[in-house]
């Protein structure tokens, strides 16, 4: 039953995705896109409708049961009644993929799911933050009844109750709807977001640079251990990145498809409910419309500009409305940001803070992803080898993409030097999974930048190639 | 005894030493090559690698979590039963303070008892314990006034604070 509540919340996401973006209902990469896009928005929607119910009209199952059916057969009904023509994504034009690029991508793919089942039998609760805070909030909000308000309690600062409900709402309603507390819920949920990301990344390099490059960015994705564990584990960091490279990655879409403006809308969408995931996907969405501003300014069509941020924060609103009336209305105050100026100007001019943290940002990205070497230093080498070719029209959505990764580092950057704690401590702990809910999304750039490998001779090399093969043979 | 010879003035090989283009394109094929079959060989192998440990260590990690959070969960669930909600408690054990296996296991007394709170102090009317065996520190808990007011099973206790 709780895979049953789960898929229906995925069905409210693919039916919203489907009338905006209408497809016919065959294989095809659009409607993978869509697919992929569609767990995290529908969770999203699903969870935050939830919440709401909870907050306007207290814990009444036949209430809550309503509300989210009501929303799922609206989405459903503009999902299949659509009868317009969308937008159709394609596979970029390329050479033919070799098959042992899909065989990879396969082998990538069971062993990533593979681990995931194993790190979860090992764990169903998930890792420490998954029951210190997510589920904790779940078990709150799903056991307490009419005090779920307890949830948010002061006398539970170490849990970070002002921490935004994504995560907890979904697995409360999948609990509340099923009468029953299995981690297959919070288990499942986390499943979604680890491969519905592969997914995203997969699909938006394959609108943007075709197959073979779409592949090799899954492979190093879905090989990326700590992504797989760290999803596994339940930490919302994962949930968080799959919204930060759907957010990005619609941003790409849309400079394909100029016309088409849901991109836009989906994109807010998307970033709203970042912020909805983790306090630091508040950093990200600030740092996502700050650089979309500039980059469109500086390398493109500044008359798109006001439509596009029209329908950015279209798509915001309603996320963006329902954190505000979570921060204002129950959420204490942030233990980070409740601190007297004069303590954040001690912090700001030790020297000893800013050479703890810069030293984890140069040392931290070696160990991203648990590679046998270092993935930095292999992209390095594939960059060295392949080069980057970036096309006049694509400038505008690299550099938002390398804008927002870079303001929303250097933003947590001031985070770790000027707030209270030892910074070391919370480098130690912390740092590796800020670098991972940006991980897909540097993934996205460098793929969408470097140039597509070309594996095979053109077609006038073709026959010198035939003709030292013959040479050989004759001799 | 001599093998075979590559005859080097054969015109295929002419035409593609001398000819810079081709020569060109080779190049930049056996780079690209190279460089995809490393990056993809090296992330499937760390991948591979990883998976390996994983299946090894599940086995072992199962049997000798005596700690973790389903024994947990058992171990509190006549506790968590008996509670109402919007229940407040004291939390005593018999760890040493400050360290993180402390710090765990008092996060996950509050993830088995929610939806009470459980604060870090035996400051509260009624104290739930954590203890490792059944036989308590009975110096300890007279020391913090505390009297024992159920037994739980599992080295599960309630106190009363008797200064509260």
């Amino acid at each position: 039953m709780i895979l049953l509540y789960l898929a229906l919340a995925w069905l409210i996401g693919l039916g919203l995705l489907r009338w905006l973006f209408p497809a016919p209902w065959r294989w095809s990469l659009q409607n993978a896109f869509l697919l992929s896009l569609s767990a995290g928005v529908g969770i999203g929607i699903a969870s935050t409708l939830y919440f709401l119910t909870l907050a306007l009209l207290g814990p009444k199952l036949p209430a809550l049961a309503a509300v989210e059916g009501v929303a799922l057969m609206a989405a459903l009904a503009l999902g299949v009644l659509v009868r317009r023509r969308g937008t159709e994504l394609r596979w970029a034009p390329g050479p033919p993929t070799p098959w042992h690029f899909t065989a990879a991508l396969g082998i990538a793919l069971a062993s990533a799911i593979t681990i995931f089942i194993f790190c979860t039998l090992t764990k169903p609760h998930g890792e420490w933050d998954a029951w210190a805070i997510w589920n904790l909030r779940a078990r709150f909000l799903v056991r307490a009844g009419e005090f779920w308000r307890d949830a948010f309690s002061n006398q539970m600062a170490w849990s970070h109750p002002d921490y935004p409900l994504l995560i907890p709402g979904i697995v409360a309603l999948c609990w509340t709807m099923a009468h029953s507390e299995s981690m297959l819920a919070s288990a499942a949920v986390a499943f979604l977001f680890t491969f519905g990301a592969a997914g995203v990344l997969i699909a938006t390099l394959g609108i943007l640079r075709g197959k073979t490059q779409a592949c090799i960015a899954g492979i190093v994705l879905l090989c990326s251990v700590s992504v797989v564990v760290n999803g596994a584990n339940q930490y919302v960091d994962v949930p968080l990145s799959f919204f930060v490279l759907a957010a990005l990655g619609l941003l790409c879409v849309q400079e394909r498809h100029p016309e088409d403006l849901r991109f836009s809308f989906l994109a807010g969408l998307t970033a709203g409910l970042a912020a909805w995931t983790k306090n630091e996907g508040a950093l990200f969405l600030v740092a996502l419309i700050a650089a979309r501003a500039w980059a469109m300014a500086r390398y493109g069509n500044r008359a798109a500009l006001l439509p596009q941020f029209l329908r950015i924060a279209a798509g915001l609103a309603a996320p963006l409305a329902v954190i505000v009336f979570f921060k204002l209305r129950l959420a204490p105050g942030n233990d980070l940001l409740s601190r007297q100026p004069g303590q954040i100007a001690a912090h700001l001019a030790d020297i000893g803070r800013w050479i703890t943290v810069l030293e984890a940002y140069i040392v931290e990205p070696f160990r991203i992803g648990t590679f046998l070497i270092p993935i930095v230093l292999l992209l390095a080498l594939y960059w060295y080898l392949l080069r980057f070719k970036v096309e006049p029209q694509d400038r505008p959505v690299l550099a938002t993409i390398l804008l927002t990764l870079g303001l929303t580092l250097a933003g947590e950057f001031a985070i770790y030097v000027a707030l209270p704690g030892d910074p070391s401590w919370q480098l130690n702990t912390s740092f590796d999974r800020l670098l991972l809910q940006l991980w897909p999304s540097g993934l996205l750039a460098f793929f969408f930048a470097v140039n597509t490998p070309q594996l095979q001779m053109k077609s006038k090399a073709k026959p010198a190639k035939k003709a030292i093969k013959h040479a050989v043979k004759s001799t | 005894m001599a093998g075979p010879t590559l005859d080097v003035a054969h015109p295929a090989f002419v035409s593609t030493s001398r000819n810079p283009e081709v020569s060109a394109k080779l190049n930049v094929l056996s780079r690209h090559r190279f460089a995809v079959a490393a990056l993809i060989c090296i992330s499937l192998a760390s991948s591979l690698w990883f998976l390996l440990d994983v299946i090894t260590a599940h086995g072992y990690l199962r049997d000798t979590h005596a700690f973790g959070v389903p024994n947990f969960d058992s171990r509190f669930q006549a506790l968590h039963k008996s509670m109402p909600p919007h229940s407040v408690l004291g939390y005593i054990s018999d760890n040493p303070a400050n360290n993180t296996q402390s710090q765990a296991e008092y996060y996950l007394t509050q993830y088995a008892l929610a939806p009470a709170i459980i604060k870090a102090t035996t400051e509260e009317h009624f104290v739930v314990a954590n203890f490792h065996n059944n036989s308590p520190n009975a110096a300890m808990l007279k020391a913090k006034h505390l009297v024992l007011v159920q037994d739980f099973g599992n080295a599960v206790f309630i106190y009363r604070n008797t200064t509260r």
